[in-house]
């Protein structure tokens, strides 16, 4: 009997202070909705259908610095956004220089929106990164350089469902076996993310929810045709509006002098659908 | 006759070989480790693929702002609609969005909802949060958002802005409603302002019979196919 108290006891201990030490922001936007009815903080819910370890999974990974190319297009019909983000701080004062494809680069906390011509020099190409240091040693000066270099896919874009004007944005998408077809790029051997986004909004508006989900899949390999997870689109409501995001890209982490740099590019395209999981909820003209 | 007294250490023998005994530790055993992963699971913060992640925090506000918003009505607009919005069909005030009522009943079915996502540089996390009619968040081209305080923000915002219902009166479906969808990465602030709405006609509102989306040249895509009605 002792020895089951004991066990009780032990438990208890472990599951309350982690039943205490969990963030209640639920419970406050519950709050705060009742209050001020004019504004939703949405709970948000995320699922990695694919956990086997790949390149993306550095992308989220903390390092000390970091330096990339990041490309958006908004949806099938925007021109990309291409931005360039540096985030290396020199405290120390020893970085002697910076460069990206050999250009030198001045600002190192920045982020710079670029021009689709810069972009054509990023995207595609093996790009290089190098970083020198200067070091004070016992004897005096000395210097290193590292460079590291990656290939960087092509910049997506999402084929089918194709989209060519806006009377075609927002299609209508039958959920199981989605066929999903970008510009193959045979040089990625990286594979390409995919996700699905909801944001809560439903086609009938009476049926919109106030959650987020966010699920993510892998695709591996950039052939340029592939069918979706039918768990991609899980726990989202028939004939939501849904987000469905293509990202490819590249990311090396470099230890320079005991410090973690990442170094990146990505592109990625976002396609607003329509998602239908019961066909007979959709009727024509 | 007397109850049959059995030593604890012979009970806990028989008990031992006793395989719903056995059965129930082992669903006891998965019970606890579920419980676990629930409440693990119920923590915000906890991120079991990488924990040495930073968590954005989200205890500042800041501004989303579109630049030049030019929020583009579609065709097929009741007279009803038309008469709300301004001649050349071009919203460029958000407030006006949400303030411009339909006339399928109350309350507005407006909203906006904000997405604000880190890339992964400074922190990792995201947000999302909703405003209707009334919302003093909401200004003509802005919106006044939670924002990450633990660090600099580098990321992507998306944007949802839907009008609120009216009644159908071109094409088939009783009401619609238009949805514009921005995103925007730019450093400088901003999402590009200028949006094609669509319209989204549906058949009917309430539970009476099945709801139903109407498809624009009635078709839908299957299997990476177009599939016509």
């Amino acid at each position: 009997m002792k020895t089951i108290n004991y066990k009780l006891t032990l438990v208890l201990l472990v599951i309350i202070p982690l039943i205490f030490s969990c963030n209640t922001n639920e419970n406050q936007s519950i709050e705060q909705t009742t209050i001020q009815e004019t504004s939703i903080k949405l709970k948000s819910s995320y699922s990695l259908l694919d956990i086997t370890p790949n390149i993306y999974h550095d992308y989220f990974r903390q390092t000390d610095y970091s330096a990339g190319f990041s490309s958006l297009k908004a949806n099938s019909l925007a021109e990309p956004s291409i931005v360039r983000r540096i985030n290396i701080s020199d405290k120390s004062n020893k970085i002697r220089n910076f460069l990206i494809n050999n250009k030198s680069i001045n600002s190192l906390t920045k982020a710079v929106k670029m021009s689709k011509v810069d972009g054509q020099n990023i995207y595609g190409k093996t790009i290089s990164f190098k970083i020198g240091t200067n070091n004070k040693d016992k004897v005096g000066n000395s210097s290193t350089e590292t460079e590291v270099e990656m290939y960087v896919p092509d910049l997506v874009e999402i084929t089918n469902p194709k989209i060519d004007n806006d009377e075609e944005l927002l299609p209508i998408c039958y959920y199981e076996d989605f066929v999903l077809e970008w510009n193959a790029d045979p040089n990625n051997e990286e594979g390409l993310v995919v996700i699905a986004e909801y944001f809560g909004n439903n086609a009938i508006p009476e049926d919109s929810t106030n959650e987020h989900i966010l699920n993510t899949d892998v695709i591996d390999i950039d052939n340029g045709h592939a069918v979706l997870n039918n768990d991609l689109f899980k726990n989202i409501p028939n004939l939501s509006i849904v987000h469905l995001i293509l990202l490819r890209g590249n990311v090396a982490i470099e230890e320079i002098e005991g410090e973690l740099y990442k170094f990146y590019a990505e592109s990625h395209v976002r396609l607003p659908i329509i998602l239908a999981k019961d066909l007979t909820t959709v009727s024509k003209e | 006759m007397p109850p049959v007294r059995v030593k604890y250490k012979d009970f806990h023998e028989i008990q031992k070989n006793n395989f719903k005994y056995k059965e129930m530790k082992r669903i006891e055993f998965i019970f606890k480790v579920l419980l676990f992963l629930v409440i693990m699971g119920s923590c915000e913060e906890f991120n079991p693929v990488d924990p040495i992640t930073p968590a954005c925090e989200w205890a500042e506000n800041n501004q989303v702002s579109f630049t030049n918003l030019q929020l583009h009505h579609p065709s097929g607009l009741s007279n009803f609609h038309i008469s709300q919005i301004p001649q050349d069909r071009i919203e460029r005030s958000l407030i006006n969005i949400l303030d411009v009522n339909g006339d399928a009943g109350s309350p507005s079915q407006a909203k906006i909802t904000v997405n604000i996502k880190a890339n992964g540089d400074a922190c990792v996390g995201e947000k999302t949060v909703a405003f209707m009619q009334g919302a003093p968040e909401v200004s003509i081209a802005t919106i006044n958002v939670p924002f990450v305080s633990n660090a600099v923000f580098l990321g992507e915002v998306t944007v949802g802005i839907r009008g609120d219902t009216f009644r159908n009166t071109v094409g088939s479906g009783a009401f619609y409603h238009i949805l514009w969808s921005g995103s925007g990465n730019d450093p400088n602030g901003g999402i590009v302002g200028s949006i094609a709405g669509t319209k989204i006609t549906y058949s009917n509102r309430d539970g009476s019979s099945k709801k139903k989306v109407i498809s624009k040249d009635g078709c839908y895509i299957q299997n990476g196919q177009r599939v016509c009605m």
